[in-house]
């Protein structure tokens, strides 16, 4: 019989996977279709919990209803960022991409900090735990967990189904191709970028469910976010969930056993490990050098 | 003179695709051999694997007499073996001139002689005049005369010259010629790689043919061309 | 590219001389700061050239000045050891980082998700050991005497003289001993495929320039403890301190003339933004500097497109 305890720390970890998930899949998107790194996700996913936090307070409405409010946000941002640099950069090359949205992080994270000071936001939320074979499950780790599957359930039969969907996939596997085949480049940067960025912010209106906003939140959450693409492997949707669920797992064990700052040093230190370990190259084949 | 490289049983596979299927290759000390073939044939792989850009799935490369099978791209290029690339690869944001004389410094030639050295260098590839421009700007043609002057600049032993005809016709190619029999008389080895037959049969020594990754013939100019095979293996391109 | 060297050469005589009039003391606190930073940019711009980015120079210069503090600190170490002792402490995680980053030709991203990384738990990490490093509030150096064994000085200027020596020395090593060098580096830098053929053993140099470029920043912290006696582990190790390092490295179109003018320009203005807001300062601070940014290289693409 195993104890309790562990079975616990398992499904809680598990319903944590599912929001890091979410976490990774936007930047995932951008990543593989862009072939930028958006070095600026962690500083979306931290103003997508400062827009839900904001409106939960100032309307008192319950977040979750807030939700689609922080998805809207932040692909208009993600709509201005493509406008405003993205366009540009992208004719250049990879020193210009890393610091373009080095840049935006920036940008974003001064202008939280400016507009809301260092102090940490934290919504509160009183819900007893369901009793359920003799774990508890908390409602709002179970909200989390469904509308993060919901959501990348939706984004993958996007993927796969419409026509932009297609699109998209295309772009990213061979943008050369895609062009000649006629598929507007640009057109299919934007909405990647839009819906990129969006689920950035989705992402962090879940987290802001569970935990505190602060300016440099960013970090963290963006740091994560690679890891679990690391684990998973670029371009795998199949990796981004078993990434996701590792490092939910890791991350509930060690914060119910030790301590969440631990648990974060973990994380980190993992990802140096697979870095270290699994060298190939993120961007397609490399030749010898 | 001796060989200076063998190329053993070479295959080189890209997931279901065989570039390469057991070619064997000698290459003699200070000719100059020309390895043909349509295209796809596999040439420019074959240069790849012999420079070591690509890793060997099955084979031997010796050089000079040792194995290197396993030796790094730079360590090979440090042993004199120097190639050139198809779509050339310029430093484009520096000028001409200083694409020379990082060649020429790399090779060793004294502070105080790079410039004059890389002078030289130029005018023997026509590109005196555009010594100043910024290499990012030079037509195609240009841009793969520097690659042969870089690969001068480094004084090579083994020069592995990838389509660096391309396109040149009349004086140009002629000149072209000229720089690399001056190669020859300055005894290095050059191997040229070209998709178009009749340019390279006139200055090479002998002929390899190559056909899906195979080697269909080998020998010299004049019994290579007339071997219906390789006839046949052009037409069939066509 | 030579007017603007002479105007270099230039401007440190200039400040060479000054001090012969009687100048504000913050006028000196500043070109003290500035020049000290135009040295780590310049440190970090070396490695950069030769493609890897890092986003958490810091990390050596916060290691730098808070091993200089513990070597400092029971008295009776001399300040030339501590010299040594804060190189070698930023070389053990120099070179292992180059090594394993370089040997297996991981990408740029990589490596700067690494620097990041490092320079993040090194915060965390000194920020949590708070018996020997103070914790957020950083630790202050108690040295009264004046000595040449302690580089701990009451005036200004001899860490003025210091610092502006020390850019001159390394600029002029970059002019005329680097050249072979800092070319090789340019090629890597601009392609690995043609820096291979032409027989660069490109670890070999990424390796060297990522060891040059932590040993200059970490004397440069060496140098902060000395002049400012006081280290926190946000200004050593904090994402400020890294990104004012890059900001000015590329400011300065990456060239060492460049740089030293960039960090005149943002140096004073991270001090002006500090003076006039207070608390507020920082999260303008980033904002500018992240405009700045996203201009350069919007600039900089579409220089580059036009080509």
């Amino acid at each position: 019989m195993i104890p309790s305890i562990y079975l616990q720390v398992l499904i809680n970890g598990i319903l944590l996977g599912g929001l890091y998930i979410l976490l990774a899949i936007g930047l995932n998107i951008v990543t593989g279709v862009l072939k930028i790194i958006n070095f600026a996700h962690g500083d979306l996913v931290m103003l997508g919990m400062y827009v839900a936090f904001w409106l939960s307070v100032f309307f008192g409405l319950n977040p979750l209803l807030i939700l689609p409010s922080s998805f809207i946000v932040l692909g208009v941002i993600g709509l201005l960022s493509y406008v405003g640099v993205f366009s540009f950069v992208l004719r250049a090359g990879d020193f210009e991409h890393l610091l373009s949205t080095i840049g935006l992080g920036l940008l974003l994270q001064g202008l939280a900090q400016l507009l809301w000071k260092s102090d940490y936001r934290l919504l509160k939320f009183e819900l007893p735990p369901l009793l359920i074979w003799n774990i508890y499950i908390s409602p709002v780790m179970l909200s989390i967990f469904t509308i993060s599957l919901f959501a990348s359930i939706i984004l993958y039969m996007f993927l796969l189904k419409t026509r932009t969907g297609i699109f998209i996939r295309a772009v990213a596997q061979d943008s050369e191709m895609a062009s000649l085949v006629g598929i507007n480049k640009r057109k299919i940067h934007l909405i990647t970028t839009m819906i990129g960025f969006g689920f950035a912010g989705l992402a962090g209106g879940l987290l802001m469910l569970m935990f505190p906003a602060y300016p440099t939140a960013g970090f963290v959450y963006g740091l994560l976010a690679w890891v679990i693409m690391v684990i998973g492997g670029l371009g795998s949707v199949l990796g981004a969930f078993i990434g996701g669920l590792i490092i939910g797992i890791i991350e509930v064990s060690f914060a119910t056993f030790y301590n969440i700052e631990l648990a974060r040093a973990v994380a980190f230190i993992l990802f140096i490990t697979i870095i270290a370990l699994k060298p190939s190259g993120l961007l397609g084949e490399r030749a010898r050098v | 003179m001796g060989t200076i490289l063998k190329a053993l049983d070479i295959h080189k596979y890209f997931g279901g695709v065989k570039a390469l299927q057991g070619v064997s290759l000698e290459i003699e000390e200070n000719e100059i051999l020309g390895i043909i073939g349509p295209n796809g044939s596999g040439k420019t792989t074959l240069i790849n694997v012999i420079s070591g850009f690509l890793k060997v799935d099955r084979g031997k490369i010796i050089y000079q007499g040792k194995d290197i099978t396993n030796l790094p791209p730079y360590k090979r290029a440090r042993l004199g073996m120097i190639r050139t690339f198809q779509i050339p690869r310029p430093l484009s944001n520096i000028t001409v001139m200083e694409n020379i004389i990082i060649g020429t410094m790399i090779a060793g030639v004294e502070n105080k002689e790079v410039r004059e050295h890389a002078s030289r260098i130029l005018e023997q590839v026509g590109l005196g005049s555009s010594a100043y421009k910024k290499a990012g700007l030079l037509n195609m043609i240009e841009k793969k005369r520097l690659e042969l002057a870089r690969v001068i600049a480094l004084n090579p032993k083994l020069v592995m010259l990838d389509e660096v005809l391309a396109g040149a016709h009349g004086f140009e190619l002629t000149s072209l010629l000229e720089t690399i029999k001056g190669l020859k008389r300055n005894g290095v080895t050059v191997v040229i790689v070209e998709h178009l037959v009749a340019a390279v049969s006139s200055i090479c020594d002998r002929l390899v043919v190559l056909d899906a990754g195979r080697k269909i013939a080998e020998g010299y100019p004049r019994e290579v061309l007339e071997n219906v095979e390789v006839v046949k293996a052009y037409i069939g391109e066509g | 590219m030579y007017n603007i060297e002479g105007l270099l050469i230039l401007s440190i005589s200039i400040l060479l001389l000054l001090p012969i009039f009687d100048i504000n003391p913050y006028f000196v606190h500043i070109i003290i700061l500035s020049t000290m930073f135009a040295v780590m940019a310049a440190g970090w711009n070396l490695l950069a050239i030769a493609g890897p980015v890092s986003l958490g120079h810091a990390t050596f210069f916060g290691l730098g000045a808070y091993f200089t503090y513990f070597s400092l600190t029971p008295g009776n170490i001399s300040s030339y050891v501590a010299l040594l002792v804060s190189v070698g402490v930023a070389l053990t995680l120099t070179i292992p980082i180059g090594y394993i980053t370089f040997r297996f030709g991981i990408t740029g991203i990589y490596f700067a998700l690494v620097t990041i990384a490092f320079a993040e738990i090194l915060r965390q990490l000194f920020i949590s050991l708070r018996e020997i490093t103070g914790g957020s509030l950083g630790v202050s150096l108690f040295i009264k005497e004046q000595s040449y064994l302690h580089f701990i000085f009451d005036s200004k200027m001899p860490y003025y003289y210091l610092v502006i020596s020390i850019f001159l020395a390394i600029f002029l090593i970059n002019k005329l001993a680097l050249n072979r060098f800092l070319k090789i580096l340019t090629v890597i830098g601009n392609d690995e495929l043609t820096a291979a053929s032409m027989g660069i053993n490109i670890f070999k140099y990424k390796l060297l320039a990522f060891v040059l470029s932590s040993i200059v920043n970490s004397i440069m912290g060496w140098f902060y403890v000395h002049y400012l006696r006081y280290i926190t582990p946000d200004v050593a190790f904090g994402l400020l301190t890294s990104v004012e390092i890059i900001i000015i490295g590329i400011l300065g179109m990456l060239n060492f003339a460049g740089i030293f003018f960039a960090s005149l320009f943002i140096i004073p203005l991270g001090e002006v933004l500090r003076a006039a807001l207070g608390g507020v300062y920082a999260g303008l601070n980033i904002f500018i500097y992240g405009l700045i940014l996203l201009l350069l290289v919007i600039i900089r693409s579409i220089r580059i497109g036009k080509r």
